[in-house]
């Protein structure tokens, strides 16, 4: 045994078995888990052939807290917390997953004003979540300013989203039936702000960033997913219609009002980095759009279910419910053996997805631009590992 | 678009439980053979599916190992989702991979392996993803008393329809509980499910 087979771990030492005869030699290293890039702790065991990446692994499970374990020990309720933590940037769409799942489940009614404050604070958090992921990817990207600006506008949305929710980040704000609490007039009136404001900064950003040169260099033709690959890998959310393909949960399945709601699915057919950057910058706009119209059509009425159940207890059976997060399809999967807590609950998260196909994606790529095509898939580390 | 029933004509299909969308996200599940999920996923993925997930569930049986899949441009009045289930045994369980069909079910499979062992058979890197290498226990596998009887939650997924034979009628666990005792173990051993497709 050499010295070099000594050293790295089990994962290391896999990756170096796989190399091949005549490839031996190059250089394997380590990218993260502590890298700056990855947000979290992933790590990429890749293999160089100069500057150019041959082979790349990515190594996952850091930050995994075994929250489908969780669902089944805890009662229906208890799990509710769990949700807001799976994915901290957009927890919401998190929350609604599970909620709809067991609201599916036992067929629970939803008054009308409570969808719409569902949709409202969903595309709030959605906001929030692209607004996070844009300053980041430009950072790693080497521009320091924009994240500054995405923070500075993000935190009005998160002040308002408080103001209803109590939380800042790890929402949990969806009751079985309904929403925990009403919003007020000065929740209405501050996200009418919040949606003037974005309408005047998304102009700006286009001309600050979008259309700067250096960005369309590191972003332009880096990365091209080919649809046939991104359906493969069960691609989904902005990495799958920046391929070209106009699929969202919230048409393709519809729930909640959105069938009411007049909005576009951006998708730009180039598969590259760039594409999903405009896809993600364009799915903004359409949510200010629906926060907007949800506003203007906002009931009077009931915010939680009058009869909602205290305890939940689903009839025995099986529930698929999926939601468009801003990573994707955010999938939960119930098995109710009639108790109350859940015989098996399953999380599909979409980042897993959409990570997954990374190493095929970064075979030939330079070093730095895997760096570029890690941050266009917006990848949340807790999400993937759950 | 084919509709998914068609999709799997002619394939050796256990059971089929025809869910209600409304009801289960689902539109069609159908419990398979293990000899028959390549063909089933191959089928699938000519007609245009994405894989949604792989998972599993310890059931009294055995472990069975469930597939979701989806299509992207289903009509909006015809949601897409699939369901595929193959059962295998709690001893040695091990079912085919589809990765090399569906290249994302690679990670989940290996992620159905920390949680339930079960092992995938030709898949191309299979060793442990999210739980430790050094970690030899699968969180998810139920202590023997806590398990159920898988159909317990097939006779709920109504109406329940046999698709070839009464042998696999799986309304048998509410009409005659005998018969359906008997199915488990030629589910779980794809020997006889060889033999099955023989005869037929």
């Amino acid at each position: 045994m050499t010295t070099e087979t000594l050293c790295g771990d089990f994962y290391t030492h896999c990756f170096q078995a796989e190399q091949d005869k005549e490839h031996e030699g190059r250089l394997i290293i380590n990218m993260g888990p502590q890298h700056p890039s990855t947000h979290g702790v992933l790590r990429v065991i890749v293999e160089m052939e100069g500057e150019y990446i041959s082979r790349a692994e990515p190594v996952i499970g850091y930050l995994h807290r075994m929250h489908e374990k969780m669902g089944e020990i805890k009662t229906y309720h208890q799990y509710m917390p769990n949700m807001g933590r799976v994915d901290y940037l957009h927890a919401l769409a998190w929350n609604w997953a599970y909620i709809g799942a067991v609201e599916k489940l036992c067929q629970i009614e939803v008054p009308r004003r409570a969808e719409f404050i569902r949709v409202i604070t969903c595309e709030m958090n959605r906001i929030c979540s692209h607004l996070v992921w844009w300053g980041a990817y430009l950072l790693d990207l080497g521009a320091f300013t924009p994240i500054m600006y995405s923070f500075d506008d993000r935190e009005q949305a998160v002040d308002l989203l408080q103001m209803i929710t109590g939380s800042r980040l790890t929402y949990c704000y969806y009751r079985f039936g309904g929403v925990r609490t009403d919003i007020n007039d000065a929740f209405i009136a501050g996200t009418r702000d919040f949606c003037k404001l974005m309408k005047s900064r998304l102009p700006m950003y286009k001309d600050l960033v979008t259309d700067n040169y250096i960005l369309r260099k590191r972003c332009e033709e880096i990365g091209v997913l080919p649809l046939e690959m991104a359906r493969r890998y069960g691609a989904t959310g902005p990495v799958l219609r920046g391929s070209g393909q106009k699929y969202d949960v919230r048409r393709a399945e519809p729930y909640s009002v959105y069938p009411e709601l007049d909005f576009e699915i951006p998708a730009f057919p180039e598969g590259d980095a760039m594409a999903r950057y405009r896809v993600r910058v364009a799915e903004m706009e359409q949510s200010v759009r629906i926060i907007e119209q949800s506003l203007n059509m906002l009931p009077q009425g009931d915010f939680m279910a009058p009869k909602s159940p205290k305890r939940i207890k689903p009839p025995k059976g099986d529930v698929y419910f999926a939601v468009e997060g801003a990573r994707g399809k955010i999938g939960v999967y119930i098995i109710s053996d009639g108790s109350s807590t859940p015989y098996r609950l399953k999380l599909r998260s979409p980042s897993y997805s959409n990570l997954s196909l990374f190493a095929e994606l970064a075979k030939g790529t330079l070093l730095a631009d895997a760096v570029s095509i890690l941050g266009s898939l917006d990848l949340v580390i807790p999400e993937i590992d759950r | 678009m084919k509709t998914s029933e068609n999709l799997l004509e002619g394939l050796d299909i256990c059971a089929q439980t025809r869910c209600r969308y409304e009801q289960c996200g689902c539109v069609t599940a159908v419990f398979l053979d293990q000899v028959q999920l390549r063909a089933a996923a191959s089928r699938l993925f000519e007609a245009g599916y994405h894989i949604e997930d792989v998972t599993g569930v310890d059931f009294a049986e055995g472990i069975e190992v469930i597939y979701h899949f989806d299509h992207f441009d289903h009509p909006v009045d015809y949601p897409a989702r699939v369901t595929l289930r193959v059962l295998t045994d709690h001893e040695s369980p091990e079912v085919p991979t589809i990765s090399d069909i569906f290249s994302g079910a690679g990670w989940h499979e290996r992620e159905c392996f920390d949680f339930f062992g079960v092992t995938f058979s030709d898949h191309p890197q299979f060793r442990p993803l999210l739980l430790p290498a050094e970690f030899d226990q699968h969180p998810l596998l139920k202590p023997e008393k806590n398990r159920e009887s898988l159909y317990a939650f097939l006779g709920a997924c109504e109406p329940v329809k046999p698709v070839k034979g009464e042998r696999y009628h799986f309304e048998a666990s509410v009409e005659a509980p005998v018969e359906a005792q008997k199915t488990p173990e030629a589910l779980a051993s794809s020997d006889t499910g060889q033999s099955r497709s023989e005869k037929a």
